[in-house]
């Protein structure tokens, strides 16, 4: 089974570390204005593919056990413009962890969790899927 | 990302610019737990040359923000642009900090 848009999307394939997120960012906001995202919807792919890659960088491979991180783009006939992000690390749905309290006060409030939040809100839609024993994140950005 | 800090009165007024993302906010944490360790515990943050943040930079927020409500002192903000200002909204972070469009009033609530 594949994921939709397959054939939409350019893919560039690097190790999954932090030292490839400025390679990725560049890559993907390339795309996104050859797609003539605004520059406000710009900032938010920014934002959001720092969020999901650290993420995946920080908690999809075991410690010592390095991976191959997979970002495609490109642009959707109905759902705007989509980002994937795949790895071939542990079974991980960001979609599935619990929000954090966004109304506790400064002494209650807890480091953490915000990432995905600010991903969510950011994006217009988000799926997460398991295929072929890969995470697969999908992120879409309307114009 | 650059911060550089001057005295004004009894309040210590950072101006950060730049982006604050999982690279640089580190050196933001540093720069103002620095004030912090000299007993500045009056700070006001001037952020109007910051275009980005992420969670990582909220993140610094929090320690410092946590750090000077121990030390009984105040952080206020000034000067966040939009998306800055959309990302303390999401977070919660905007009701966390008394913020200020300008620096003069920032500078009054600080005193």
């Amino acid at each position: 089974m594949k994921p939709p848009h397959e054939s939409a999307l350019t893919w560039l394939h690097l190790p999954g570390r932090p030292e490839s997120l400025e390679k990725f960012r560049d890559f993907v906001l390339e795309h996104a204005r050859a797609a003539a995202m605004s520059e406000s919807v710009e900032m938010k792919i920014d934002l959001v593919l720092e969020e999901v890659l650290l993420n995946v960088f920080h908690y999809a491979f075991e410690a010592g056990k390095g991976g191959t991180v997979a970002v495609g783009c490109g642009m959707t006939p109905e759902k705007g413009f989509l980002v994937r992000v795949t790895d071939p690390g542990r079974p991980f749905d960001p979609l599935a962890q619990p929000p954090p309290d966004t109304t506790l006060d400064i002494a209650e409030r807890e480091v953490g969790g915000l990432g995905i939040l600010l991903a969510r809100k950011m994006s217009s839609a988000m799926a997460y899927h398991r295929y072929d024993d890969r995470n697969v994140l999908d992120i879409y950005f309307q114009a | 990302m650059e911060c550089t800090g001057h005295k004004t009165g009894t309040t210590m007024v950072i101006n950060v610019t730049g982006r604050m993302d999982g690279v640089t906010a580190k050196d933001f944490e540093k720069a103002c737990g620095a004030c912090i360790d000299q007993g500045e515990t009056r700070l006001v943050l001037d952020l109007s040359g910051v275009e980005y943040i992420s969670s990582a930079g909220l993140r610094s927020f929090l320690i410092i923000g946590k750090r000077i409500k121990a030390a009984g002192g105040a952080l206020v903000l000034a000067g966040l642009q939009e998306m800055v200002r959309e990302v303390f909204e999401i977070s919660g972070f905007a009701t966390l900090f008394p913020i200020f469009p300008s620096l003069e009033k920032a500078l009054e609530a600080a005193a």
